[in-house]
C-alpha cells in the first residue's frame, strides 16, 4: 500500500532523516516511535508531500505522487499534529469546507460528514463553533476531517497530544474501527502504550535513522533475548551494597540493572524468579515487592536506543 | 513601601521590561519606526536644508497676444515660485483636470488694453479666468498673490513708462488693495503651509509681504504719488474643475479625504489578510490544504479573491458613506469608479500575498507591513499634498502604488475622468497587481520546511 524508500532530508547542517525505509501493507497499522526531534514528523511530512525529500521516494501502490493535483493524493488522509481547523466555523462547516477541497460532491459530502461525526462522537455538537469545543473535541474533529474523502492510508502525527482520557479512548476506538475496515495507519507518537495498543508493527526512529522495524515480539527479541521474562524487585533499602556483578553470575540471569530505584532482571525463564528472590534474601536484603512479566516497549526502546523516550 | 512589597514590584516591572526587550518587532515599532518616519518627514520638509524649492505648476493661456499679456507671461515665468507653461485653453484646462497643474490662468483677448483703461479709470476691469483644482487650494492662494504682483508690475510699468520708480515697488503698492481684498484667502493658504511645514513657499510669501510693507513705509519718499483710491485693473473669475462652486470644492476635498483613507485602510486589511495566510501556512490548516488535490495557483488565487471581495465591500461602504454624509456625487460614469475599485482591490490583495510570502512571523510581518503602508500612503499624497514634497521625491512617487490609487480615486470621484482617461491608471495598478502577485507566488514557501 505505502512504500517509503530510502528517504533522506537535510535542513542546512542538520541531517534530519537518514535513509529511512519501511512499508505499510493494506490494513496494517505501523507506529513511528521516537523521541522529539528524531525525524518522525519530517518523515510524515515527506510521506504527505509537504516536504520534498533530498533523496528517496514515497510510493502509493507502487506509484509516486506527481504534482499538486495528482488524484493519488486522495489515497492519503493527514491528521496533522497541529489542530488544522477553522475555529470560527462550526464542526459541520469545517467538514464541509475540507471535504469540498477533496473534491466530494454534495451527496458524498453529506454522507461522509455524518459518518465521520458519528465515528468521533461529535454529531450532537456539529453545529457549534469549533472555538467552543474542548481540546479533546477539537482533536476528534481534527481526525474526522482527515476521514471525509475515505482515504486508504491515514497518517496521524501525534494525534492525541494534550487529550483527556475520554477523548483519547474515543479516538482509539475510532482508529481501531478504521483498522478493522481495512484502512492502513501510520501513527507517530512517543506514547509507548498507544503504540502497543494500536500498532501491528513499530518502526523506531532515532536521530533520523530507523533503529528497528518489526512487531513487538521481534523488537523484544532484537532488544534482548530474554526480555519477555522480566522480574522487577523493590528492596527495603534500595542500592544498599548490592553487587550487580555477583547477581549477573547467578544461573538464568541474563541482565540486571537498576531502573528508577528498582532491580530489573531479564531472565531466561520466569521459573527462575523464586531462585533469584532467595538469593537476594540470602544476601540479607528484604524484598518489599516484586513483579514478573513481559518487557514493555519503554524498556525495549531504552535497550535499543540507550536512552529513555520520555527523557528526550 | 516595605522591602517585602518592593521586591515583587521590582520583579514584575523587570519581567515586563525583559519581555519587551526580547520582542524585536516591538522594539522596531517603538524606536526605529518613529525615528525613520520623523527623519523622513524632516527630509521631505526641508529639515536637511538641501532640498531645492518646489515650483508650482501653472498653465498660462495667452489669448490676448498683446505686449502686456506677453510681459505678464514673461514676468510670471521668471518667478521662481512658479513653473509656468504657455498652452492653449483646452490643453491647459485638461492639465488641471488631470492633476498635472495646480491651476490654469487664461488671459482673454483684449485683456492688456482693457487693463490699461481700467487703471486710468477709462473702462471696466477685464476678467481673468482662473481654472483651479480644489485639492490644490493652498497653491491657488499663493499663485493668486504672485499673479497679482506680476500684473500690477506690468500695468504700472506701462502706466508710468518714464518713471524711475521700481516697477516692483509700484506693483507692490498697487497690490496693497488686492492683498486687503484677498487677505483671508492668502492667509488661509499660508497658514495651511505653516501647518504642513513648507519652508520655501512660506518664506517667499513672507518676503513678498515684507516688500509690500516697505512700499507702504516709503510712501512719503516715493517719487510717485499714488492715489489711495486706485483699484485693481482686472477681476478674477474662478472656475473649479469640479464645478458647483464652493460646495463642489468642499465635496471634492471630502472625496479626496475618503479616497485617501479608503486606500490606507484597505491596505491595512490586505496586510491582515496576508498575516492570516501566514498563520495558516505556519499551522496545520496549510498542511491540510497542501495535501488536498488542489494547485498552488488555486490556493493563492482564492486568497487574493477573498481579500479583493472584502476590499471592494470596504471601498463601497466607505465611499457611499462619504457621499451621503458629505454630499459628493460622481461626476462621471459609475463604471469608471467600479473599475478603479476593482483595480485597487486587486492590487491590495496581491500586496497581502506578498506580505504573507516574505513574512516569517505574524508579528514581524505586521510591524513591517503597517510601517510600509503608512509610508506609502504618505508618499502617495494621502495625508498631505504631494506638491509639498521636494522635487526629487515628487519624481519617485510614481513608482509607489498608493500614488496611483489615491490619484485614481480622486480622478473618478472628483474629476469625472472618462474610461479612456483613467485607463493608464488602471493599467499601472494592474501592473502592480501582477508584480506583487508574481513576487508573492515566487517567494512563497510552499513546503513545511520553514
Amino acid at each position: 500500500m505505502l512504500e517509503v524508500v530510502h528517504l533522506d532530508k537535510r535542513f542546512g547542517e542538520i541531517h534530519a532523516v537518514r535513509d529511512v525505509s519501511f512499508r505499510v501493507a493494506k490494513g496494517e497499522s505501523v507506529g513511528l516511535l521516537g523521541p522529539n526531534g528524531a525525524g518522525k514528523s519530517t518523515t510524515v511530512s515527506m510521506i504527505s508531500g509537504l516536504i520534498r525529500p533530498d533523496d528517496g521516494q514515497v510510493l502509493f501502490k507502487g506509484q509516486a505522487v506527481r504534482g499538486d493535483r495528482d488524484p493519488r493524493k486522495r489515497k492519503l488522509g493527514l491528521v496533522p499534529q497541529e489542530l488544522a481547523l477553522v475555529e470560527e466555523l462550526s464542526g459541520q462547516e469545517n467538514l464541509s469546507f475540507f471535504g469540498t477541497l477533496q473534491g466530494l460532491d454534495r451527496r458524498e459530502l453529506q454522507r461522509s460528514m455524518t459518518e465521520a461525526l458519528a465515528l468521533v462522537e461529535l454529531s450532537d455538537r456539529a453545529k457549534d463553533p469549533v472555538k467552543t469545543y474542548s481540546g479533546g473535541m477539537k482533536r476528534r474533529l481534527n481526525l474526522a476531517v482527515a476521514l471525509l474523502h475515505d482515504p486508504e492510508i491515514l497518517v496521524l502525527d501525534e494525534p492525541t497530544v494534550g487529550v483527556d482520557p475520554q477523548s483519547r479512548n474515543t479516538i482509539f476506538e475510532g482508529l481501531e474501527l478504521l483498522k478493522a475496515r481495512g484502512k492502513s495507519l501510520v501513527y507517530t507518537t512517543h506514547y509507548m502504550e498507544e503504540a502497543e495498543r494500536l500498532c501491528d508493527r513499530i518502526v523506531i526512529i532515532d536521530q533520523g535513522c530507523v533503529v528497528a522495524d518489526g512487531n513487538f515480539d521481534q523488537l523484544a527479541r532484537l532488544a534482548s533475548h530474554s526480555s519477555e521474562h522480566r522480574l522487577t524487585v523493590e528492596l527495603a533499602e534500595p542500592e544498599a551494597g548490592i553487587s550487580l556483578d555477583f547477581l549477573k553470575t547467578r544461573p538464568g540471569v541474563v541482565t540486571v540493572n537498576w531502573v528508577h530505584g528498582k532491580l530489573v532482571f531479564d531472565l531466561e525463564s520466569l521459573d527462575l524468579a523464586a531462585a533469584v528472590l532467595s538469593t537476594l534474601g540470602a544476601m540479607g536484603h528484604t524484598v518489599t515487592h516484586f513483579a514478573g512479566g513481559r518487557a514493555d516497549l519503554a524498556s525495549i526502546f531504552l535497550s535499543l536506543t540507550g536512552r529513555s523516550l520520555r527523557n528526550t | 513601601m516595605k522591602t517585602s512589597q518592593l521586591r515583587p514590584l521590582v520583579a514584575l516591572v523587570m519581567k515586563d521590561l525583559q519581555v519587551f526587550m526580547t520582542d524585536r518587532y516591538g522594539l522596531l515599532l517603538s524606536y526605529v519606526a518613529p525615528i525613520c518616519l520623523a527623519s523622513f518627514m524632516a527630509v521631505i520638509f526641508g529639515g536637511s536644508g538641501s532640498s531645492p524649492q518646489n515650483a508650482i505648476q501653472v498653465k498660462l493661456v495667452d489669448e490676448d497676444g498683446s505686449v502686456n499679456s506677453a510681459e505678464i507671461l514673461a514676468r510670471a515665468s521668471s518667478d521662481p515660485s512658479l513653473a509656468v507653461e504657455s498652452l492653449e485653453r483646452k490643453a491647459a484646462t485638461a492639465a488641471v483636470r488631470e492633476g498635472k497643474a495646480a491651476l490654469a490662468v487664461i488671459i482673454p483677448a483684449g485683456f492688456g488694453n482693457a487693463a490699461d483703461n481700467a487703471i486710468s479709470g477709462e473702462g471696466p476691469p477685464p476678467e481673468l479666468l482662473v481654472v483651479h483644482d480644489p485639492n490644490h487650494s493652498s497653491e491657488l492662494s499663493l499663485v493668486r498673490g504672485v499673479l497679482s504682483q506680476v500684473i500690477m508690475e506690468t500695468v504700472a510699468a506701462d502706466l508710468f513708462p518714464g518713471s524711475q520708480a521700481d516697477p516692483a515697488l509700484l506693483g507692490d503698492e498697487l497690490l496693497l488693495e488686492t492683498r486687503s481684498k484677498s487677505q483671508d484667502d492668502v492667509g488661509t493658504g499660508v497658514n495651511r503651509l505653516n501647518l504642513a511645514g513648507s519652508g520655501s513657499a512660506q518664506s517667499r510669501a513672507v518676503e513678498r509681504d515684507a516688500a509690500v510693507q516697505r512700499a507702504t513705509a516709503s510712501d512719503a519718499a516715493s517719487p510717485v504719488q499714488l492715489r489711495p483710491t486706485v483699484s485693481l485693473p482686472y477681476v478674477c473669475r474662478y472656475e473649479s474643475i469640479t464645478g458647483g462652486g464652493s460646495t463642489g470644492e468642499r465635496h471634492a476635498l471630502a472625496a479626496h479625504a475618503f479616497a485617501s483613507m479608503v486606500v490606507q485602510f484597505v491596505l491595512f486589511l490586505a496586510v491582515e489578510w496576508g498575516i492570516g495566510l501566514l498563520n495558516e501556512r505556519n499551522g496545520g490548516i496549510w498542511k491540510r490544504l497542501r495535501t488536498a488535490p488542489i494547485s498552488r495557483f488555486t490556493l493563492l488565487l482564492s486568497k487574493a479573491i477573498s481579500c479583493a471581495i472584502t476590499s471592494l465591500s470596504i471601498i463601497a461602504v466607505v465611499l457611499t458613506f462619504g457621499s451621503f454624509v458629505f454630499g459628493y456625487t460622481l461626476p462621471g460614469s459609475g463604471l469608471t469608479v467600479l473599475l478603479m475599485a476593482v483595480a485597487f482591490a486587486a492590487m491590495a490583495s496581491t500586496f497581502g500575498l506578498l506580505v504573507a510570502a516574505v513574512g516569517r512571523s505574524a508579528q514581524g510581518a505586521r510591524s513591517v507591513s503597517i510601517l510600509a503602508v503608512l509610508v506609502m500612503v504618505l508618499l502617495g499624497g494621502g495625508w498631505i499634498p504631494s506638491f509639498l514634497f521636494p522635487q526629487w521625491l515628487q519624481k519617485i512617487t510614481p513608482v509607489i502604488p498608493t500614488h496611483w490609487a489615491i490619484d485614481g480615486f480622486d480622478a473618478v470621484i472628483s474629476r469625472g475622468f472618462t474610461l479612456q482617461e483613467i485607463a493608464p491608471t488602471l493599467m499601472v495598478l494592474a501592473g502592480f497587481s501582477l508584480a506583487f502577485g508574481l513576487l508573492g507566488s515566487l517567494a512563497s514557501r510552499w513546503s513545511a520546511e520553514s
